[in-house]
């Protein structure tokens, strides 16, 4: 591992790439979502907290107190949303992932 | 659409839980989540289940999102300075730790032994109405139709039985031989008194006839270890019994520990009368019934029937013209709380016997040393504040309330206390084996931990912290912020208080060491004294009515032995209890008398060197000697008679007085010399073939190993089925002190703590004056003081000190110790020097710690503690 900062679980991983394309309207519920839309995965609405609440505390993604809304009994948002060290992550992921899938020898790939 | 509304249980557990932080966010997502589920139920179901789900560490609240967040950030700093502070000082803290701890175990240990002397019995769930019933105001001895009569007489009672014990038997089993003690004879009522927890078995059958045999359930393992007990038959002393029940073990806390129960029926025949008195009795009252209404219809039960058997003797018209006649005594049965038997009446106890004076005083030695464990802090810490008045006056300059500093100084002795306390309890534990052996208890991890429970722990701490801790956080705290800055040093406290406390702690100590001293006099004196028996090379040998016809031949052979010289029998033998039996003198209105009795055979005078004053002792041969006494000075003086030869005494048949003893002691010197009286002992006696319960043998051996275990063999060859038992009388003599001696080694050990802690504290109280004076001991030096002269001055304060506590400590120590000889017959008078010597002694040690300290001060040179300025 060449960069120890960018080590990042599965499901952190997912969510913070789910933040970067919702960009500005990233908050809990829309997350879950999001998640739910992209890869039709059904993740519990405290996973998605705790696993947001963990990126932020790792410096991947920012936060502020969005508006509120009559649906959310008028309890504000905390929206959230990618910082350049989360960019960083993102693409050293990316990197990574392609760079290793292209060691893989086809003959294993081939056949599926 | 109806309105929705979400679970406000779980709203309101999230705002209980949950930290303010994320609060709004979780809440909201919950609720957008919660308004667009179709179904209402499911809404508030998926609602509840997922505001559960944020349970979780990270969202919990904290101690910083409580309310107070300044007080618990001043605790969390108290905390942090209280243990800086400890680190900076680690021998101070060290010595007050050690003092702390040693007090804290040894208040732990005396708190565990006095909780449990206090629970005997309680564990009966019907204790309060349960009662040991004594013959007369104190009688351990009551009639066998007592406990039967009361049942069929008062419906008051509602259950009443008879017990004998505990003894030993001789149990067969598999063609084994042992001797198992604590067996109990007793009726099946006795499991309606005593509630018993039956593993196996009924209680209504269990004692039912006379071959029946209960066991505990250890005793059941013991016996049989892979058989089911109930439905086995043993030989218990040559006669088969059935066991048909087991159990559970009596607890330890009980006066009561049988370990058998052999069946003891009502005699049909009525073959028991009301004057003798074999047996002891228990009843339990009916709900509802008073104790003293109880004794009123006991004192009424007395005169039915002892009293009409009393006046068949006497010769009395009626029981009250008797009782005129003889108004001196109380006639009637009286109840004695059972769960007051233990530490109050221990003479009515089957077990260990307890006595509350020991736990009192026990309770008072751990508290004195935990008093001086206090006060060595107390006056360590006031007496270090100088060092602090610095920090005490930048935190008040800073805006310090006064209340936070006392919380400063609290925290700092919680602390400690806290750490003395861990201490402790590794202490306790490791003096555990110790502490049995000293009280004589069996104490294990699981005793101690039941008394030390968080809660009493922690009030511990709480007391004992705040006790120590809130003097000097007062007067500290007092300190002027302005002085302080300045550069005044300032030191907390009256030196006056500080004196007070040391002269205190001289004054315990003093008084813990005259104590010792006296009870270790007091037992000397006692194991010294001349008995008028002779005890040495006495051996006594148990259950020689085994021997049965052929103890003739048994002493015929020993008595060819080189190293025995002499061999006797009797019933009764000196330290090991005598019974006493009730006579009549029937020259003087058939006045009654219950001295010792003792059935003996010639020579018994003379193994025991016992000396005669008049007349002979029984002689071999004389056939009249059946019906002759011989009684020992006491019973004479007690009877008036000045010329007690040819006197007769009756008890069924008249004996005429042969002989008058000497007093000598048969118990410890505790109790006075009681009248006794001695009889001819033959199989033909009332008490048949126990008249030769003891073999006495004078032996003179150079090797008493060899010799014993040669008669052991010997004995062997005679009784095959009962295992050879013996002891030297002056083995059984010293065990008459048994109670003085370890009553004295926990006077000692504890006094030695008391000692060690208060020298303790001493030394650290030295080091830190000579601190203080460091610079006047170098100026008085080039001036021109001489080394002895400096140690004087050191040494003169002290002595004062030791010189008031002294006074005060003999003053108390000599009060108490006259209260507690006069408990003894035979007694040491308290000397000037018992109680000199104990001041002497601390003066001595205290001249040795505070010289020993100030030596190194005054031969220092003066230059190394001028030269700074």
């Amino acid at each position: 591992m060449k960069n120890k900062s960018y080590q990042l679980g599965e499901l952190e991983e997912l969510v913070l790439m789910i933040v970067a394309i919702l960009q500005e309207n990233a908050y809990g519920v829309k997350v879950m979502d999001e998640i739910f839309d992209q890869i039709g995965r059904k993740v519990n609405i405290s996973a998605v907290h705790t696993v947001l609440d963990r990126l932020e505390k790792k410096d991947f993604v920012t936060s502020y107190m969005g508006g509120a809304s009559s649906e959310r009994g008028g309890r504000r948002k905390r929206i959230f949303k990618v910082t350049t060290a989360g960019s960083k992550a993102i693409e050293y992921v990316h990197q990574t992932r392609n760079e290793l899938y292209s060691k893989i020898p086809k003959t294993v790939l081939g056949f599926q | 659409m109806k309105k929705k509304n979400p679970p406000t249980w779980a709203l309101s557990m999230l705002e209980f839980f949950c930290k303010e932080r994320y609060l709004e966010q979780i809440e909201g997502d919950l609720l957008e989540l919660f308004y667009r589920e179709e179904s209402y139920r499911k809404a508030r179901r998926k609602f509840g289940w997922n505001a559960i789900k944020f349970f979780r560490l990270r969202y919990l609240k904290g101690l910083d999102d409580f309310e107070q967040l300044t007080t618990l950030a001043m605790i969390k700093n108290y905390l942090k300075i209280a243990i800086r502070t400890l680190l900076k000082q680690k021998s101070y803290a060290a010595i007050n730790i050690v003092g702390l701890a040693i007090g804290l175990a040894s208040c732990l240990l005396i708190f565990m032994y006095i909780t449990h002397e206090r629970s005997y019995d309680n564990f009966y769930p019907d204790v309060d109405r349960m009662y040991r019933v004594a013959n007369g105001e104190r009688g351990r001895f009551t009639p066998a139709l007592l406990a039967s009569t009361m049942i069929k007489d008062y419906p008051q009672i509602e259950s009443a039985t008879k017990l004998n014990g505990l003894g030993d038997g001789n149990f067969l089993i598999d063609n084994i031989n042992i001797i198992q003690d604590g067996g109990c004879w007793a009726d099946s009522e006795v499991f309606k008194v005593f509630e018993m927890q039956f593993i196996a078995g009924d209680p209504e059958t269990a004692l039912a006839e006379p071959d029946n045999l209960v066991l505990t359930e250890s005793l059941a393992k013991k016996f049989f270890p892979d058989q089911l007990a109930v439905g086995q038959v043993v030989e218990l002393d040559g006669d088969p019994v059935k066991i048909t029940a087991v159990v559970a073990d009596p607890p330890k806390n009980t006066h009561f520990p049988f370990k058998f129960l052999m069946a003891n029926p009502n005699d049909p025949n009525d073959t028991y009368n009301w004057t003798g008195n074999n047996h002891w009795t228990y009843a339990k009252i009916r709900e509802g019934v008073s104790p003293e209404e109880v004794t009123e219809k006991l004192q009424e039960l007395y005169t039915n029937y002892v009293g009409q058997e009393i006046i068949k003797f006497s010769g009395h018209a009626s029981f009250e013209e008797f009782v005129t006649d003889y108004p001196d005594r109380y006639y009637g049965f009286t109840l004695h709380p059972v769960d007051r038997i233990h530490l109050y009446e221990s003479r009515f106890s089957m077990g260990p016997r307890g006595d509350y004076k020991n736990v009192i005083v026990f309770t008072s030695i751990a508290l004195f040393i935990l008093l001086i464990a206090c006060v060595n802090y107390i006056n360590m810490s006031t007496a270090r504040s100088a060092i602090r008045s610095k920090e005490v006056g930048i935190r008040k300059a800073l805006g310090s309330y006064r209340k936070n500093i006392i919380s400063q100084f609290l925290t700092e002795s919680l602390l400690i206390t806290f750490l003395a306390i861990l201490f402790a309890l590794a202490v306790a534990g490791a003096a555990l084996p110790y502490f049995n052996e000293l009280t004589g208890r069996i104490f294990d991890y699981g005793d101690l931990f039941s008394v030390t429970s968080l809660a009493s722990v922690v009030a511990l701490l709480i007391v004992v912290g705040l006790f120590a801790g809130a003097y000097p956080a007062y007067i500290i705290s007092g300190f002027s912020p302005l002085k302080a800055l300045r550069g005044h040093m300032q030191q907390a406290g009256k030196k006056g208080l500080r004196s007070g406390l040391v002269a205190f702690q001289f004054a315990i100590s003093i008084f813990l060491v005259a104590a010792t001293m006296v009870i270790y006099q007091q037992v000397q004196f006692m194991l010294s004294q001349n008995l008028g028996v002779n005890i040495d090379q006495t051996l006594v040998m148990y259950n020689g009515r085994q021997l049965d016809t052929k103890y003739d031949l048994f002493k015929t052979q020993l008595e060819q032995r080189s190293d025995v010289l002499l061999v006797t029998k009797a019933n009764g033998v000196p330290f090991h209890g005598f019974g006493d039996w009730t006579y009549q003198i029937p020259a003087e209105d058939n006045r009654r008398t219950a001295p010792l009795n003792s059935f003996v055979s010639p020579g018994y005078e003379k193994v025991l060197d016992l000396e005669m004053v008049e007349g002979r002792f029984f002689e071999e041969g004389r056939t009249t000697d059946t019906s002759a006494v011989v009684i020992n000075e006491a019973l004479a003086k007690e009877l008036g008679w000045n010329e007690p030869l040819g006197k007769k005494l009756a008890r069924q048949i008249e004996f005429s007085v042969i002989g008058v003893m000497k007093d000598f002691n048969y118990t410890s010197l505790k109790r006075e010399i009681r009248p006794m009286i001695f009889r001819y002992g033959n199989a033909n006696s009332e008490v048949g073939m126990w008249h030769q319960r003891y073999i006495l043998a004078k032996v003179n051996s150079p090797d008493i190993l060899k010799t014993i275990g040669e008669i052991e063999e010997l004995w062997d060859q005679h009784v095959s089925d009962y295992p050879f038992d013996a002891s030297f009388l002056n083995e059984s003599f010293q065990r008459q002190y048994e109670a003085e001696r370890k009553f004295g080694q926990v006077f000692t050990t504890f006094s030695l703590l008391a000692i060690f802690i208060a020298f303790l504290g001493l030394f650290a109280l030295t080091t830190f004056v000579l601190q203080k004076r460091f610079k006047e001991i170098a100026v008085r030096k080039v001036l021109g003081a001489s080394v002895s002269s400096l140690l004087r001055m050191m040494i003169k304060d002290f002595t004062r000190l030791v010189l008031i506590g002294g006074f005060i400590g003999i003053a108390v120590a000599f009060y108490w110790l006259e209260n507690w000889l006069q408990d003894y017959s035979y007694r040491i008078d308290l000397s000037w020097y018992l109680l000199a010597l104990p001041v002497l002694l601390i003066l001595v040690l205290t001249w040795m710690v505070v010289s020993m300290k100030s030596y190194k001060a005054a031969i220092a040179n003066p230059s190394n503690a001028l030269k700074e300025e």
